[in-house]
């Protein structure tokens, strides 16, 4: 007690002037808790209980969630898995991941789906266990291969959830399914293509290095709207009517929007740490005998993307929430849930800013556990 | 370096003009896509794409389970009946009110219901084809019954809220402007947002289609007074009939699209509902009714329109949706937006619902 008091004193009563800060700090805290949690308490929230289902999984029908859920468990539990393997996060933030993923399953989770985020609780926590638990380094190795592996295949086994046995139609996925879903496209496709197309601008070939800068220059320099309302009205006249091409599903489209999009910006950030690199490290793997490939790959490549991953997860996050776009393409997504939702009867009318609360939340959380991976890989790799 | 900036500037100049030579082609083969038959392609397709709206209460949502339902829908429900048999087979896509034409135009979607004002502009440059209206709307002005304002006349110098690119907005400019009334518009994209405005006292008048007036009045919120704080002037500043549109040349959906509205017209004239409409296909009371459902009258022959259809179309779509007057009861009438009176009763009740003989 006499330790927190002096703790306190230290802290936040130091000098005249953090007396005055600390009382101002406190004041606005006061003000902006006091003025939240009255809007929390007097406001009516049926708006969003009766429609948890479109805001997570949008249009799909019904009788076909069970896709969603299996895909949100499978996930879940790789995540556990790895974070205790690969990361061994100390029981504090464990706790604290747990709590900020706590809210949204405290608004989502219905009678039906009790027993269901039980049991995926549970299984991700005998995981997490065992994972933060195993001294075995063979039986480790091994496993962290494992869960290597299912990362990479996730995203594929996941359209496999959804398509097999007859699935809905892609346009019918919606809600934040759908800005997860295309944001993990956007980064998975765009992060080696981003990679492709730096080095491609850093490159000597002079034909290469305009396609790369003229591509980057050409994407950054419109608006993401402006190249999702292309996608949608003008890319099936360009694309020759091979393969079903020319009328792609306006997901599909979406995706490969997004996916371009990213490229360019993620170019332009690993451009920024393949700069940084010295001179003197390529010369001295030349010295040692080394091709430029295997320069780029072994030398530069893993400490230019060491440097950029907090700007890289900056920019994963921006991609996340520029997936709210995509409402303009007749994709209802989150955002687009949000809006449309007062209108739908009555008794809903001027409620968006309870909806839009509630998307707003959602995508705070998802963002903040995304920086807080990126916060703990940047300690265990001590930049 | 100078060569080499050249050498790209070139390049790409050729790329530009390859795609072009591409866009051009191809520009004219999905015309000519576009003019084909929309009719056969959803008949061979199976499904109807229906561009609806998703957030205007009555004509449009989607309900909690991700269903879309409303008075638009409806149509598209009765459309869907009428050429395949069965009013579940639509895809909807939700449209914002600036995509809708070109995702018409461009053939994302076969036919556009979504509460759109037929306007000589609309139909003429914008290549659509509007049918009957199925819905006859006009804009209006909602003030606080506490605020003194009696006519549009009186608001000389109040700040109106108005939803931004919609034909309201011009009207509203027209309406106050054209008559020398000084005033301020506050736009918002949304309803909602300008609803809080609304409540917040930011402006003194709303205006947006008198339906929609009446629906937001009727759940205008306790909290700020309930519906008897408020006030729909009676003028009307412009007339707006909503209904059904589909590509200019695209003839056979057109008339099919056309039909069926005023088939379900004039069932309701008629007294065919969805729950009779089984006992009066097969024991027709006139040959009219039997023209209007497609049966023989009385051992006669069966007529076909040829409208490349089913020639009973009209019973799958009085079975599996109603007709005219069981659409608007079933969503507008629980909104308070009364038929009695309005211009959209039947002509026999004095209103504009006339649907021309099926014969």
């Amino acid at each position: 007690m006499r330790i927190l008091l002096s703790r306190i004193r230290e802290n936040f009563l130091g000098s005249k002037l953090d007396v005055i800060l600390s009382i101002t700090g406190a004041l606005f805290i006061y003000f902006i808790l006091s003025t939240l949690i009255s809007f929390i308490l007097n406001s009516d929230w049926t708006l969003i209980l009766v429609n948890r289902k479109l805001m997570l999984t949008g249009l799909m029908p019904e009788e076909e969630i069970w896709r969603a859920w299996t895909i949100f468990s499978l996930t879940t539990i790789l995540m556990t898995t790895s974070i205790a393997f690969w990361f061994k996060i100390n029981i504090k933030s464990s706790i604290f991941y747990i709590l900020l993923l706590l809210i949204p399953l405290l608004i989502f989770t219905t009678k039906n789906t009790l027993l269901y985020v039980l049991f995926i609780m549970i299984l991700s926590i005998v995981f997490f266990y065992l994972g933060y638990r195993s001294k075995n380094s063979e039986l480790k190795n091994i496993v962290s291969r494992i869960i290597m592996i299912s990362w990479i295949i996730l995203l594929p086994i996941c359209f496999l959830i959804l398509n097999i046995l007859d699935g809905p139609k892609m346009t019918l996925w919606g809600g934040f399914m759908i800005n997860l879903i295309l944001a993990a496209i956007a980064i998975f496709a765009g992060f080696p293509l981003g990679i492709l197309l730096a080095l491609g601008r850093a490159s000597s070939y002079k034909l290469i290095k305009l396609i790369s800068t003229l591509y980057i220059e050409v994407i950054r320099g419109a608006p993401l709207v402006a190249w999702l309302l292309l996608a949608w009205f003008v890319l099936p006249k360009f694309l020759p009517n091979l393969f079903g091409l020319s009328d792609l599903n306006i997901v599909v489209r979406a995706m490969i929007v997004l996916s371009l999009f990213a490229s360019a910006y993620i170019a332009e950030v690993i451009r920024g740490g393949l700069q940084s690199i010295p001179k003197g490290q390529e010369e001295a793997s030349f010295a040692l005998g080394m091709n430029s490939i295997s320069n780029t790959i072994f030398i530069v490549l893993p400490q230019a993307i060491r440097i950029v991953i907090p700007t890289i997860v900056s920019t994963f996050i921006a991609i996340f929430k520029d997936t709210s776009l995509v409402f303009i393409l007749a994709i209802t997504d989150l955002l687009r849930i949000g809006r449309l939702i007062p209108e739908q009867q009555q008794a809903f009318f001027g409620k968006s800013i309870e909806s839009l609360a509630v998307v707003a939340l959602l995508f705070w959380v998802v963002s903040l556990v995304l920086s807080q991976i990126s916060r703990t890989i940047e300690k265990k790799l001590n930049i | 370096m100078f060569k080499f900036r050249l050498i790209g500037i070139i390049s790409l100049f050729s790329v530009l003009f390859v795609l072009a030579a591409c866009s051009e082609e191809s520009t004219s083969s999905g015309s000519s896509d576009a003019s084909s038959n929309t009719l056969e392609v959803i008949k061979d397709r199976g499904t109807l794409n229906c561009g609806v709206n998703d957030n205007l209460t009555g004509f449009g949502v989607v309900a909690p389970d991700g269903s879309f339902e409303g008075f638009d829908i409806d149509f598209c429900k009765a459309i869907a009946a009428a050429i395949l048999g069965d009013s579940s087979k639509v895809e909807y896509t939700p449209l914002t009110a600036s995509a809708r034409f070109e995702a018409l135009g461009s053939g994302e979607v076969d036919v556009l219901i979504r509460n759109t004002t037929w306007t000589a502009s609309r139909d003429r440059d914008l290549g659509n084809d509007f049918t009957a209206p199925t819905f006859y709307d006009g804009q209006g002005m909602m003030v606080y019954a506490d605020s003194g304002y009696d006519s549009i006349e009186s608001m000389s110098g109040a700040t109106v809220c108005v939803l931004q690119g919609t034909t309201t907005e011009l009207n509203l400019d027209d309406r106050f402007t054209g008559s020398g009334i000084p005033y301020t518009p506050l736009t918002f994209e949304t309803n909602d947002p300008l609803q809080a405005a609304f409540e917040a006292k930011q402006c003194e008048g709303w205006t947006t289609d008198k339906s929609g007036l009446a629906s937001k009045r009727a759940g205008f919120p306790a909290a700020s007074g309930g519906p008897e704080a408020l006030v729909v002037l009676a003028e009307t500043l412009s007339k707006e009939p909503l209904g059904p549109l589909t590509r200019d040349n695209d003839s056979e959906l057109y008339d099919v699209v056309q039909w069926v509205v005023f088939g379900m017209m004039q069932a309701e004239e008629s007294g065919i509902t969805s729950s009779n409409v089984s006992s009066m296909a097969a024991n027709p009371a006139d040959p009219g009714m039997a023209r209007l459902l497609g049966v023989g009258f009385e051992g006669g022959e069966v007529q076909d329109f040829g409208f490349g259809i089913s020639p009973d179309f009209m019973q799958n779509v009085l079975y599996q949706v109603g007709n005219y007057g069981e659409v608007y009861d079933r969503h507008l009438v629980p909104l308070g937006l009364t038929r009695e009176g309005s211009l959209n009763a039947q002509w026999t009740d004095g209103g504009l619902i006339y649907a021309p003989p099926f014969r």
